[in-house]
């Protein structure tokens, strides 16, 4: 047996300059090819992933950086700090730890001039989860039903990574869960994934940005969510002869690249 | 009340059996002459000459690393190919398809190729990153 060395590269060299490369942004864009995961490894037992968030997406974020965010907004303090550029955001980069948010909102090429209404994305979200709130109780009982089961499978032999939780994706992940069977399925803001959300699936994404996808169909669609799978499968059977099919209005826009909740 | 509580587990049931999304598989075809072993995160198996064998793609805890053996010698492979334009779809459920020759370099098959022995000179894909070769060869 050869011993698995240490590989040249390392997680996250296909990253583009990401931090810092433009002020705001926050969060590194991945390239599209196959080095990208770059997980914040912490040991083969735990790991944390950094994604666009975990299953508390939806309340308020922590102030991070100086106290005066407590009292001001960032924009008055970019006046005071930064009068030459009035970016409140990259006094917040200068000055505190970066603070997660959607890419889409830290894209200056993209990001509207209609000012953000972030309590009112905020209250969306945590309805979407309490709506969503009977699929992750099924998706809580069944992954952790398979955490159970997971442990005896490793000490066993049959798997090769101990079963493990985290958060991550919109939901709460259970990886390496036998349960996960030849992949990930989420049920309400729970993926339970048979590996870790780092994979890579056969649509060429990521699973846990996949997967995040059918998180924000269930925030959508709520008790109708696991018919809408149930029937978006059996169209994409009898249509196009697969359950993934580009019929199946659940999988369609989570295929795309980059995933999204639904096709357009 | 019974009745929707087996409406439920067949909707659960089905769904789990379709889960969302497959991990992504690598398909290798044998084109050595002599049977190989392949050693990959998820798999230890045989692969008869002219034979294929499917395991998961080796991008997680691996990084990408996997090995094969063959007559004494080990040969490690850094398998981390940029493969933005190789199609990859549902559709194709043998993910990304390469194939080791007799000098055991790799190359890699058209995502669509649908034969169940190596391909010959004229399938094989001219693509950036192959041939692979293996980084590490211990004998003996």
């Amino acid at each position: 047996m050869v011993s698995m060395p240490k590989t040249p590269f390392d997680w996250g060299d296909d990253l583009d300059p990401g931090f810092n490369a433009d002020p705001g942004e926050d969060t590194a864009s991945i390239d599209r090819g196959f080095l990208v995961p770059a997980p914040y490894w912490v040991g083969d037992e735990g790991f944390s992933v950094r994604t666009s968030g975990g299953i508390l997406d939806g309340l308020p974020e922590p102030h991070g950086g100086s106290g005066l965010q407590l009292l001001m907004s960032p924009q008055d303090i970019a006046s005071i700090d930064s009068p030459g550029t009035g970016n409140a955001d990259e006094h917040m980069i200068q000055d505190s730890a970066p603070i997660p948010q959607k890419a889409e909102d830290n894209n200056p090429r993209t990001r509207s001039l209609v000012p953000y209404d972030k309590t009112s994305e905020d209250r969306r979200s945590v309805a979407g989860k309490i709506w969503n709130l009977p699929n992750s109780a099924i998706g809580m009982a069944y992954g952790g039903l398979g955490y159970l089961t997971g442990w005896p499978s490793k000490w066993l032999g049959l798997q090769e990574n101990a079963p493990g939780i985290t958060t991550g994706n919109n939901a709460v992940q259970f990886t390496d869960n036998p349960f996960g069977g030849v992949g990930a399925i989420t049920l309400g803001n729970v993926q339970v994934i048979n590996g870790k959300p780092t994979g890579i699936g056969d649509d060429g994404n990521f699973v846990g940005p996949h997967e995040e996808q059918h998180t924000y169909q269930g925030e959508q669609l709520g008790p109708l969510y696991l018919p809408s799978n149930i029937f978006g499968g059996l169209a994409g059977v009898l249509i196009d002869g697969n359950w993934h099919g580009s019929h199946n209005w659940n999988e369609a826009g989570p295929q795309q690249q980059p995933p999204v909740p639904w096709s357009k | 009340m019974k009745r929707p509580g087996v409406f439920s587990a067949l909707l659960l049931a089905s769904l789990v059996l379709n889960a969302c999304s497959k991990f992504l598989q690598v398909t290798l075809f044998n084109n050595t002459g002599g049977a190989i072993e392949i050693h990959a995160e998820s798999k230890n198996a045989t692969i008869a000459p002219n034979q294929f064998e499917r395991f998961k793609y080796p991008g997680e805890s691996a990084k990408g690393v996997f090995h094969l053996s063959s007559g004494g010698c080990e040969y490690l492979y850094e398998f981390s190919p940029k493969l933005d334009d190789y199609g990859l779809s549902y559709e194709f459920e043998r993910g990304v398809q390469i194939q080791v020759e007799k000098d055991f370099s790799i190359e890699l098959l058209p995502v669509s190729y649908k034969g169940n022995f190596p391909a010959s000179g004229e399938i094989i894909l001219k693509h950036e990153g192959f041939p692979l070769h293996p980084v590490s060869q211990k004998c003996g």
